[in-house]
């Protein structure tokens, strides 16, 4: 196995001085041809030559953000094909004394986090903390939360690495889900009080309405209830049946008629001018977002996983 | 893959694009080129899937998870952001386009 990483290296150097050669060429790469390049190696039948080629995608992806992926690819590979635990975590140390860009540093050190959370639960938790100073990824403290929250993990941590989220959150939304996530932990703990402080300052957010609208149904204040409940449903339409939103709306108002203009007053508000950006779509063609000014757009973000 | 589920509903939509007034984009937000394809393929997907190489949604726009819309009006603002799927997301973003 020695072998064949010094081969592997010595193959990723190889390229890697190849690729800056021609580096000029690949700034301007469309990102279509870097995923194509991302796929091919991640394709490769063998585990040992596809860690070999993401780790040559890497090199010669520095900057890309697509190189989270290739990351998270070398990472599975060797340590779930390959059993070589070891040699994933010198690929991660090795990649993060290269890192300086704090989301994909948040990546790597997720992954970890990850493994360590199946393979060790307390080295996972103590890794967690040892994070809480050095990294500045929110999504990172969010993702470790979410971990945590599992009631056999440790719901007190995962309080503390949503409010670390919170602290590092770059904008309104980023915060008010981390505010939303600590106060659903702290209401399932008990601390109510707490918990209806941090969803307070998470309003807006669709899960903390939720979930302060359940606490304050609970303590007979339904109309103040009933309000988050309208406003979660209509920022969050799937929760609809969940929240048993018109049921509640009935008994609460049985004479009213006002259901759906209440969650379009909500559902429709200005938030801002949409980011100016351009894209390629699959097959390469670009579609600049901005030329479309005059016409409506509806962009659905999403994962095919 | 609630995401996948919803693309009948957004297909639907698709084709009554210049009946309501607007364009749909798919997002791609994770980089996962081939099984995108494959969703398109599987789906007969017409809308236009995007590759988010900017991490426009996760950063600038700061989703909380996938599957999150934004419906923009023709001045280029962002007028509803509805997270997650939802069994009707067709009838609601047909909703909210016509309010905007």
């Amino acid at each position: 196995m020695k072998v064949r990483y010094a081969a592997g290296i010595a193959a990723a150097l190889l390229a890697a001085s190849l690729a800056e050669v021609s580096c000029g060429k690949r700034e301007g790469t469309s990102p279509l041809f870097v995923l194509e390049e991302l796929e091919a190696a991640s394709a490769v039948k063998d585990s040992l030559d596809r860690v070999e080629r993401l780790e040559i995608f890497i090199r010669n992806n520095r900057s890309h953000i697509y190189r989270s992926v290739a990351d998270e690819r070398v990472f599975e590979t060797m340590t779930e094909r390959l059993g070589d635990a070891p040699g994933a975590m010198r690929f991660l140390r090795g990649r993060l004394s290269l890192e300086n860009d704090p989301a994909a540093r948040g990546a790597l050190q997720l992954l970890k986090f990850r493994y360590l959370f199946g393979a060790d639960r307390a080295a996972a938790l103590a890794f967690a903390d040892s994070l809480t100073e050095t990294e500045r990824s929110p999504r990172l403290f969010m993702m470790m939360g979410y971990y945590c929250m599992d009631p056999e993990a440790d719901p007190a941590r995962a309080t503390a690495l949503f409010l670390r989220a919170a602290a590092l959150a770059r904008g309104v939304h980023e915060r008010s889900q981390a505010y939303a996530m600590a106060g659903a932990t702290l209401e399932e703990r008990g601390d109510i009080e707490q918990a209806k402080r941090y969803l307070a300052m998470a309003a807006g957010n669709p899960e903390a309405d939720r979930a302060l609208g359940a606490i304050l149904w609970d303590e007979g204040k339904r109309e103040e209830a009933l309000d988050l409940f309208v406003s979660c449903v209509a920022r969050m339409p799937g929760t609809r049946a969940g929240v048993k939103l018109d049921s509640l709306y009935a008994l609460v108002r049985p004479d009213a008629r006002d259901l759906e203009e209440r969650i379009m007053a909500v559902r429709v508000g200005d938030e801002g001018p949409m980011p100016e950006a351009a894209f390629v779509d699959l097959e390469g063609k670009r579609h600049d977002l901005s030329r479309f000014r005059g016409t409506k757009l509806v962009i659905y973000a999403l994962s095919p996983t | 893959m609630p995401c996948v589920a919803e693309f009948p509903q957004l297909e639907a939509l698709a084709g009554r694009e210049k009946e309501l007034g607007f364009r749909l984009y798919g997002l791609e937000v994770r980089g996962y080129l081939e099984l995108m394809r494959g969703v398109v393929r599987d789906k007969r997907t017409t809308f236009t899937i995007l590759l988010d190489d900017r991490r426009l949604a996760r950063e600038t726009l700061q989703i909380p998870g996938t599957p999150t819309t934004f419906v923009v009006d023709a001045e280029g603002r962002i007028r509803s952001r509805l997270v997650g799927a939802a069994p009707e997301i067709d009838k609601v973003i047909e909703e909210v386009l016509s309010r905007i």
